[in-house]
């Protein structure tokens, strides 16, 4: 409208009450329309998704978040992995700015101990065939990896290489260089067991049989501290017997490296996925976790990454040889244990203490 | 026939005039509110509030600090972070005094190449040098592969795991933080005064002592401060090159994102905070009185 017009039209602009209330119910139905104001918004336009990025983000990518955006019509930013700190600090300053986190699942326990996550809900997603382990009351497992054994195939190979985590940690009978992860979470599982803890009853771990076991192979211990370090340690034949995760020893047994592994006693550790608490899109937030637990998309997802579903019926969809990658296959996962992530969260700062005092002693 | 002139280029009696000489940066404050504000609001405010924080915790007081005194991983942990410092800052000086020395006196392409060689790794990032040290120390090492097929050694050197190939990186990545300053208060040496020195009798060894080493003491000092805290804090290398040992960042880490103690987390940063601005005075007091009054930062 010109000024002119305006000018033009003021003297007829006389507003009744009738013509007031129509015009503010007009608005209304304009705002819903547009997406103004944002409280009369359906749903969100974006959520947010950190996540540990790299093979894992393309696999979620492929598996879970373009079905959901292609479903939802929502857009999923990812970004970069959040360490407990954050997720502790956004939540106590009422300032979350992220729908759903990927996270390692000891790290949501204990977030979940803090009471910093909301509650996951179970209306949404079916259970029937999920594994018991993964469906918590604040986090729910996505994936299966494991912590295993692994060794320089100049050094050993598939019949003199330790059969056991006992033998593991026998530098006596097994000759040979040794790593471990310089944490005290996994590696005490290890120990444990390489000090005769059963696997069935892991829980609570024997500290005192953990640490004679650590005790035995000090001499012959190499400390890893990221991943891509543990492999490397094992491919450069800096130890003969390494401590990995199979993800990364899968990449580097498939790109030529004289390294090989096995799933036996081999220890479970999981992603979670986790609603930070006070989170603004939780109903679309927990619609986009369900995505995640669906068996056609855990299959697409087994087959790009090596870490097993959380979903059984996925297995239905793979072939012999893709499940012969995965860690929990029914073929693989005989012997191996789930880590117990809620006995972290209440023990870990003690075992954490512990395990630092043995280093410095 | 000698009129004394001083610094400011007046003559003494004429200067009792001038109560307030002219000086750079006199009457402009104001310039320093844009820079406070943002040290206040995101340093010293955030800082602060990690002081506070350490005496919260379960009980306000002083349990996070009876805890670390008490514990005695954590408490050796603390002192075995400033031993560490304390060895780096004196390896590094040893070595970059004469690396300065020689670059100070250098012209032309020999200058322009060794400050490269200084330049060159100073940035390159630090996880990349750690890394190169990994390839170097590690039992299958570089170094052990010379040393074993040599004959020197029947063993392999374990440098990976005491703590000793962590020292030799941080020295490394240390370097130019002391040749730098070194450097700079090095070409500021007129070399005339040594000749002078070598007129008068003195003989080398008394000319270094007496004459070059007072003269390069605000660079020593400079150096030393500069690499003595910034090995309290070191991160990276300790975290991958420690092998049995710790750092107090590394355990900073472990207390405020994996255990979320942050109490505790707290309470060892202010112990470190406290513990270097008080060897921050002690070391500027002493170097100010060695000097002749001139403390670290100074504008000469």
């Amino acid at each position: 409208m010109t000024e002119i017009d305006s000018a033009k039209t003021f003297p007829r602009f006389k507003l009744n009450r009738r013509q007031l209330m129509t015009g503010i119910a007009g608005a209304g139905v304009a705002g819903a329309v547009t997406g103004f104001p944002s409280i009369l918004r359906a749903q969100p336009a974006q959520m947010t998704f950190p996540n540990s990025g790299g093979a894992l983000e393309e696999a979620f990518k492929k598996a879970y978040i373009e079905p959901y955006s292609a479903k939802s019509g929502i857009q999923i930013m990812t970004a970069p992995y959040m360490d407990m700190a954050r997720v502790k600090a956004m939540v106590e300053n009422n300032a979350v700015d992220v729908d759903v986190l990927d996270i390692d699942a000891t790290e949501a326990a204990t977030l979940a101990r803090e009471g910093l996550l909301e509650p996951i809900d179970y209306d949404m997603i079916d259970k029937s065939h999920l594994l018991p382990e993964a469906t918590r009351e604040h986090y729910v497992l996505v994936d299966v990896a494991a912590y295993v054994m692994a060794w320089n195939t100049k050094s050993f190979n598939q019949t003199t290489r330790p059969k056991t985590w006992a033998e593991y940690f026998d530098a006596a009978g097994k000759p040979g260089q040794r790593s471990l992860w310089k944490l005290a979470a996994q590696t005490m599982e290890a120990a444990a067991m390489g000090g005769g803890q059963a696997r069935g009853k892991l829980y609570p771990i024997d500290l005192d049989l953990a640490f004679k076991s650590l005790d035995r192979i000090k001499p012959n211990l190499t400390w890893w501290s990221s991943g891509a370090q543990s492999a490397q340690l094992l491919i450069d034949g800096e130890v003969d017997l390494g401590t990995s995760w199979n993800g990364r020893l899968f990449k580097a047994k498939g790109d030529g490296a004289a390294i090989d592994y096995t799933f036996d006693n081999a220890l479970y550790v999981c992603d979670a996925l986790v609603i930070p608490k006070g989170a603004k899109n939780k109903k679309q937030a927990m619609e986009f976790i369900a995505t995640f637990l669906d068996a056609q998309n855990q299959a697409v997802f087994s087959k790009t990454i090596p870490y097993g579903p959380v979903n059984t019926k996925a297995f239905e969809l793979l072939t012999t040889e893709e499940r012969g990658k995965l860690p929990n296959s029914p073929e693989n996962g005989k012997t191996a244990v789930f880590q117990d992530f809620d006995y972290w969260a209440s023990s870990g700062a003690a075992i954490f203490d512990r395990f630092n005092k043995w280093l410095v002693g | 026939m000698t009129q004394v002139v001083n610094e400011a280029g007046f003559v003494p009696g004429a200067a009792r005039a001038w109560r307030k000489p002219w000086r750079p940066g006199r009457g402009n404050g104001f310039l320093l509110i844009a820079p406070l504000t943002l040290l206040c609001a995101l340093f010293v405010v955030p800082l602060a509030l990690v002081v506070v924080r350490s005496f919260s915790g379960p009980q306000p007081g002083l349990a996070q600090y009876i805890e670390i005194v008490s514990n005695p991983s954590t408490a050796w942990v603390v002192l075995y972070t400033f031993w560490t410092a304390l060895l780096v800052t004196a390896a590094t000086l040893l070595l970059s005094y004469p690396v300065a020395f020689t670059i100070s006196r250098a012209k032309g392409r020999l200058l322009t190449v060794c400050l490269a060689m200084v330049l060159i790794p100073f940035w390159t990032s630090t996880v990349i040098r750690t890394y190169g040290w990994i390839v170097i120390l590690q039992r299958r090492g570089i170094l052990n592969d010379i040393l074993v097929g040599s004959g020197l050694i029947d063993q392999p050197l374990r440098l990976m795991n005491d703590g000793s190939g962590m020292q030799i990186a941080m020295i490394h990545i240390m370097l130019p933080f002391m040749i730098l300053p070194l450097l700079s208060a090095m070409r500021g040496i007129d070399a005339n005064l040594m000749r002078a020195a070598s007129v008068l009798g003195a003989n080398p060894l008394r000319q270094f002592v007496h004459v070059y080493l007072p003269m390069s003491l605000p660079g020593v000092s400079a150096g030393c401060v500069l690499v003595f805290i910034s090995s309290l804090g070191f991160y990276i290398t300790p975290a991958l090159l420690g092998g049995q040992r710790t750092m107090i960042a590394v355990l900073i880490e472990q207390q405020a994102s994996r255990l979320l103690n942050w109490p505790l987390a707290s309470a060892l940063a202010t112990i470190l905070l406290v513990l270097t601005s008080a060897l921050f005075i002690i070391y500027e007091r002493l170097m100010a009185r060695l000097g002749g009054g001139k403390p670290v930062g100074e504008v000469q």
